[in-house]
C-alpha cells in the first residue's frame, strides 16, 4: 500500500479497535450541540423546517461515522468519508440558511465545530490529505456562507473577523486530525520496516536448520525402500523380473509423494502445523483442508499471514472441538467467461462492487467452520482482534455463530494486474520442466 | 502489511502522534488570532497592537519548536510566554472601546486554547494532563486579569472549558485503555513470520523434489525398463550415479548452496540464549544479533538454561523501559568465558536509582549469573541507553568432544552413501557421460 493512501486503521487494526470509543462520544457531542444550539438559539431561527433539517442532517453525518467507523463495517472507505462530510455540509448550509438574516454571531453556531469534530474522528481511519482536503473544502464553503450575513451580526468588527472565527472553528480540528494521521502512519509504516527487516534476518538464521530439514526428511524416506534397492542391485550386477516389477513400485511410490508434496500449499502447512499443536497439547484433532482447486496459492502474503493467525487462534480457543475445523476454499474462476456467483456470496458491499466486479477479477471466497463451546459473545470478543486484521485484508467478512457452530467466511479478490496465479503446467514427474527451473517459483502448483 | 505496532511502541508512538496533533490545533488557533488582530487592526483602534502581533508570533514560533523538540525547559517557556500573550491579546480585543458585549468571545479563547494544547508535550498520558490542566488554570488567569481591566463583563469561556476536557479525554482514553487483544499482536507477528519461512522451506522443498525426480524417479524407471539378465554399463553407471548423489552433502548443496558452504553447525539455534531472543521477537522487539553464536554451544545445560533467562529478562527491560524498537545481542569467547551483551539505545537509568520493587535485574540478572560463578557489568545513565554484560565461564571445547560428535554424524550418515564413495573415485570418469542418458530416461 502507498504511503498517500494508508491510514492507521489499515497498518495497525488493532490499534484503531482501541480508539473506537472516541467515535460515538464525538458523534453524540456533535448531535447534542447541534439540538442544544438550536433549543438556545430560537428566537434567531426564521425558517423552522431548514433549522430541523440541519439537525437531522448533523444526525445523519453522526450516524454515517458510528456506523462507518464499527469494528464489523472496516475499513472506513472514501465513500462513506464522503457521505459523512456531505451530511455535515448540508446541514451547516441548512443551519445558515434557517437563520439568514437574523444571526447575531457566528460563533455559536453548531456547523462549523460539528464539521470540525466529525473530521477530526476520521483520523484514525482516513489518509491525513483526505482529512485536510475536506477541511479547506468546508473552510471555502464557511467563508462563503459567512461573508453575505455581514449586514445581520450583532458585533461590529470587519466582516473578516466572522470568517476567521467560523473557519478556525473547523480548520483547528481538522489539522489536529491530519496531523495525527500522518503522523501515526508514518511511525507505523517506520516500524514495520524494521519488523520486517528483522523477519527476514530471522528467517535467514534457521535457513540451515530449514535446508537439513528437508533434506533429512527426503533421505529418511529413501532410505527405507529406494537405496536399499539400488544398493543391492548394484552389488548384485544382475537385474531379475522381480527387480523389474519392485522398481515400477518404487517409481509410482515415489512419484506418488512428489505430486502430493507438489500440491501442498500454505493452507495444508498451517494445517499440519496447528495439527502438530494440538497434538502436543494432548487434543489429537482433525482438521480438514479442502481446496481441490489450490486457490490458496494466489494468497498476498498478508493474507496468508492473516488467515494462518485466525486459524492458529480458534484452534487454541478454549472449548474448541479439535475434530470439527473445516477451511474451504471456492470462488469464481479467471479464464472462463463469468459464472454466476455463488450462493454464499450473497450481497456483496456497494464498495465491492465498485472496485472488484465479480466477473472480471477472480474472487476466492473462504470458509471457515468450527465448533467452538462458547457464548457468542465471548467468540466474538475473542475473534475481534483477529477479524479485525482479516477485515483489513479481506473483503466481504460474514461471521455466524450458533452455539457451538461458527462459521467465517470472507472474500480475497486478487490483485487485477497479476490475474490467477502463476498457472504454469502442472509440474508433475510426467512434465518435469515445471520442477526443473532454474529459479523455482515461490508456489509450485 | 497490517503487521500493527507492538505493545512496547504503543504508547510512546500514539503519545507523539497526540502531540502533533495538539500542535496543529493550536497553531491553527494561534494564526486565527493574529488574522483577527491584523482584521481588527483596520479599525481605529488599539495601541497595543504591535507588541500583541508580536506575542502571538513568539508565541507560535515556540509551539513550532516544541513540535519539534520536546523539553521541560520549552515547555515551560511556552506557557509563560503564552500566559503573556493571551494578557495581550485579551487586553487589546476586549480593551477597543465598545465593541464587544462580554468576555465570553471565540476570538478570546483563541490563545487560551493554544495555550492548553501545550499537553502533548508529556511523554505520558498523566503527564500530559498535567501540562494541560497547567496551561489551563495560566490562560484562565491570564484572562481574568486581562477582562477584569476592561469594562466588558466577565462571563465563563465555554469553548476553552470544553476543549480542554476533550483534549484531556483523549489522552486519558489513549493512555489509560488497554489495548483489546494484546495477545493477538504478537500471534500476528509470529504468523507474519512463519510464512517468511513457509516461502524458504517451500524453496527448499521444490529443490529436493527437483532432484529426487532427477535422480531416483528416473533411475527407477530405468531399472523398470530394463531386461532382466546382467547390469548394463549405462544401468550400472546411472545406478551408482544415483547413489552418490544421495548422500547427504550433496543434496544439501542441491538444496541450499548458502547452507552447505557456512560450516558449523545449528548448535546456536538449539541454546536458551536463541530461544529467549526468539520469544521477544515475537512480542515485537527487532534484536540484532553478532558475534561468535556458536559459542553458546560450548556452555553446559544449566548455564545455558540460566543464561537464556538472563538474556531474556535483559531484553523485557528493553521492552518495558528502554521505549524503543531495537536491541543489540553480541556474544563473545575466549578461551575461559562466554559472554553475552544486551545493548539498547533507549532511555536508561541509574542502577542505584532503581527501587526495591526492580526485581528483574537485580534477581533475574545479577544472582542467577553470579550463581554460576559469572559475573554481570551493566553500564547505564539516563537518556545514554543501557548495556549489560553476562560472563559465564565456559571451558573451550576439547578437540575429541568434537571427534565424538562427528562420529555420532558419521553413524547416522546413510550406508549407502558410504558405499557409493567408496567406489565414487573410481568410476568418477565414466559417470561424466553416463548423466545425460539417464536425463532423457524420463517417463
Amino acid at each position: 500500500m502507498t504511503a498517500h493512501r494508508a491510514t492507521q486503521q489499515r497498518l495497525d487494526p488493532l490499534g484503531t479497535l482501541a480508539a473506537w470509543p472516541l467515535s460515538p462520544a464525538i458523534a453524540s457531542i456533535v448531535l447534542c450541540y447541534s439540538v442544544i444550539a438550536t433549543v438556545l438559539q430560537q428566537d434567531q431561527i426564521r425558517n423552522p423546517l431548514m433549522a430541523t433539517l440541519a439537525v437531522l442532517a448533523m444526525a445523519a453525518a453522526a450516524a454515517t461515522l458510528v456506523i462507518g467507523t464499527q469494528p464489523a463495517r472496516s475499513p472506513f472507505g472514501r465513500r462513506i468519508h464522503l457521505i459523512m462530510a456531505g451530511f455535515a455540509l448540508l446541514g451547516y448550509v441548512c443551519e445558515q440558511l434557517s437563520r439568514w438574516g437574523d444571526n447575531l454571531l457566528v460563533q455559536d453556531d453548531f456547523g462549523p465545530v460539528c464539521i470540525g469534530f466529525l473530521l477530526l474522528a476520521l483520523a484514525p481511519y482516513r489518509p491525513w490529505r483526505e482529512i485536510a482536503l475536506s477541511g479547506a473544502v468546508a473552510s471555502i464553503v464557511a467563508i462563503l456562507i459567512t461573508l453575505p450575513q455581514a449586514g445581520s451580526y450583532e458585533v461590529h468588527v470587519p466582516v473578516a473577523v466572522y470568517a476567521i472565527v467560523s473557519v478556525t472553528q473547523i480548520l483547528a480540528p481538522t489539522a489536529a486530525g491530519a496531523a495525527y494521521s500522518r503522523r501515526i502512519v508514518r511511525s507505523i509504516l517506520a516500524w514495520q520496516t524494521d519488523a520486517r527487516r528483522a523477519i527476514v534476518a530471522r528467517t535467514e538464521e534457521a535457513r540451515g536448520q530449514m535446508a537439513r530439514a528437508v533434506v533429512e526428511q527426503q533421505v529418511s524416506a529413501l532410505k527405507s525402500g529406494v537405496i536399499p534397492f539400488l544398493a543391492e542391485l548394484l552389488e548384485r550386477g544382475t537385474v531379475t523380473a522381480l527387480d523389474v516389477a519392485q522398481a515400477g513400485q518404487l517409481a509410482a511410490e515415489v512419484r506418488r509423494t512428489l505430486v502430493a508434496e507438489i500440491d501442498r500449499t500454505w493452507l495444508d502447512s498451517v494445517a499440519t502445523r496447528e495439527r502438530a499443536a494440538l497434538a502436543e497439547r494432548g487434543t489429537p484433532g482433525l482438521l480438514v483442508v479442502a481446496d481441490p482447486e489450490h486457490r490458496a496459492t494466489a494468497f498476498r502474503a498478508e493474507q496468508r499471514a492473516a488467515t494462518a493467525a485466525l486459524i492458529g487462534a480458534l484452534c487454541a480457543a478454549p472449548g474448541f472441538d479439535p475434530h470439527s475445523l473445516v477451511v474451504q476454499i471456492t470462488g469464481s474462476s479467471t479464464p472462463t467467461p463469468p459464472r454466476p456467483a455463488p450462493a454464499t456470496l450473497t450481497a456483496p458491499r456497494p464498495t465491492l462492487i465498485k472496485t472488484a466486479p465479480p466477473t472480471s477479477v477472480p474472487v476466492d471466497t473462504i470458509t471457515i467452520q468450527a465448533a467452538l463451546d462458547l457464548p457468542p459473545r465471548k467468540v466474538r470478543a475473542l475473534l475481534r482482534p483477529y477479524l479485525g486484521v482479516i477485515r483489513v485484508v479481506f473483503a466481504n467478512v460474514r461471521v455466524t455463530v450458533r452455539r457451538p457452530s461458527l462459521t467465517i467466511e470472507f472474500d480475497g479478490a486478487r490483485d487485477p494486474h497479476q490475474v490467477g496465479p502463476p498457472r504454469e503446467a502442472l509440474a508433475t514427474p510426467a512434465t518435469p520442466a515445471g520442477v526443473r527451473a532454474k529459479q523455482p517459483p515461490r508456489q509450485v502448483r | 502489511m497490517s503487521l500493527g505496532l507492538p505493545d512496547h511502541l504503543v504508547k510512546a508512538t500514539l503519545s507523539r502522534a497526540l502531540a502533533r496533533a495538539s500542535h496543529w490545533f493550536g497553531l491553527v488557533c494561534l494564526a486565527g488570532a493574529l488574522f483577527s488582530v491584523l482584521a481588527l487592526s483596520v479599525f481605529p483602534v488599539t495601541d497595543r497592537l504591535q507588541i500583541t502581533v508580536a506575542a502571538i508570533l513568539g508565541m507560535g514560533a515556540l509551539l513550532a519548536i516544541l513540535a519539534r523538540w520536546r523539553t521541560v525547559p520549552l515547555t515551560i517557556a511556552y506557557l509563560l510566554v503564552g500566559a503573556l500573550c493571551t494578557y495581550l491579546f485579551t487586553s487589546a480585543v476586549l480593551g477597543m472601546p465598545g465593541v464587544f458585549p462580554s468576555s465570553d468571545m471565540f476570538l478570546i479563547s483563541l490563545p487560551k486554547m493554544a495555550l492548553i494544547m501545550v499537553g502533548g508535550a508529556g511523554t505520558g498520558a498523566l503527564v500530559g494532563v498535567l501540562w494541560s490542566t497547567l496551561g489551563f488554570l495560566l490562560a484562565e488567569a491570564a484572562a481574568t486579569l486581562a477582562i477584569s481591566q476592561t469594562p466588558v463583563p466577565d462571563r465563563p469561556d465555554v469553548f476553552t472549558v470544553v476543549t480542554y476536557l476533550f483534549l484531556v479525554g483523549v489522552m486519558l482514553l489513549d493512555g489509560l485503555a488497554r489495548r483489546t487483544g494484546r495477545a493477538a499482536q504478537p500471534a500476528i507477528h509470529r504468523a507474519v513470520q512463519d510464512d517468511e519461512s513457509r516461502i524458504l522451506r517451500h524453496d527448499f522443498d521444490v529443490r529436493a523434489i527437483a532432484l529426487m525426480h532427477d535422480t531416483t524417479l528416473n533411475q527407477l524407471v530405468s531399472v523398470a525398463r530394463a531386461k532382466p539378465g546382467p547390469l548394463s554399463r549405462g544401468l550400472e553407471a546411472g545406478v551408482r550415479e544415483t547413489l552418490q548423489t544421495l548422500a547427504e552433502r550433496d543434496w544439501l548443496t542441491h538444496v541450499d548452496e548458502r547452507t552447505a558452504a557456512a560450516a558449523g553447525n545449528d548448535g546456536w539455534l538449539s541454546s536458551a540464549v536463541f530461544r529467549a531472543i526468539d520469544r521477544m521477537r515475537d512480542r515485537g522487539l527487532v534484536v540484532d544479533i553478532t558475534g561468535d553464536k556458536e559459542a553458546l554451544a560450548r556452555l553446559d545445560p544449566q548455564s545455558d538454561k540460566e543464561l537464556g533467562l538472563a538474556v531474556q529478562q535483559c531484553l523485557v527491560n528493553v521492552l518495558l523501559h528502554a521505549g524503543i524498537v531495537t536491541a543489540e545481542v553480541v556474544i563473545d569467547a575466549d578461551g575461559q568465558n562466554v559472554s553475552v551483551m544486551v545493548l539498547d539505545a533507549g532511555r536508561g537509568f541509574m542502577e542505584s536509582e532503581t527501587g526495591n520493587d526492580r526485581l528483574g535485574l537485580r534477581q533475574s540478572v545479577r544472582k542467577r549469573i553470579e550463581r554460576l560463578g559469572g559475573s554481570v557489568v551493566i553500564w547505564s545513565r539516563p537518556g545514554a541507553g543501557t548495556s549489560v554484560l553476562l560472563t559465564l565461564p565456559a571451558p573451550p571445547i576439547v578437540p575429541s568432544t568434537i571427534a565424538a560428535a562427528a562420529e555420532v554424524a558419521a553413524e547416522t550418515a546413510p550406508a549407502a552413501a558410504a558405499a557409493a564413495a567408496e567406489t565414487a573415485p573410481a568410476s568418477t570418469t565414466e559417470t561424466a557421460p553416463a548423466t545425460t542418458p539417464t536425463d532423457k530416461a524420463t517417463p
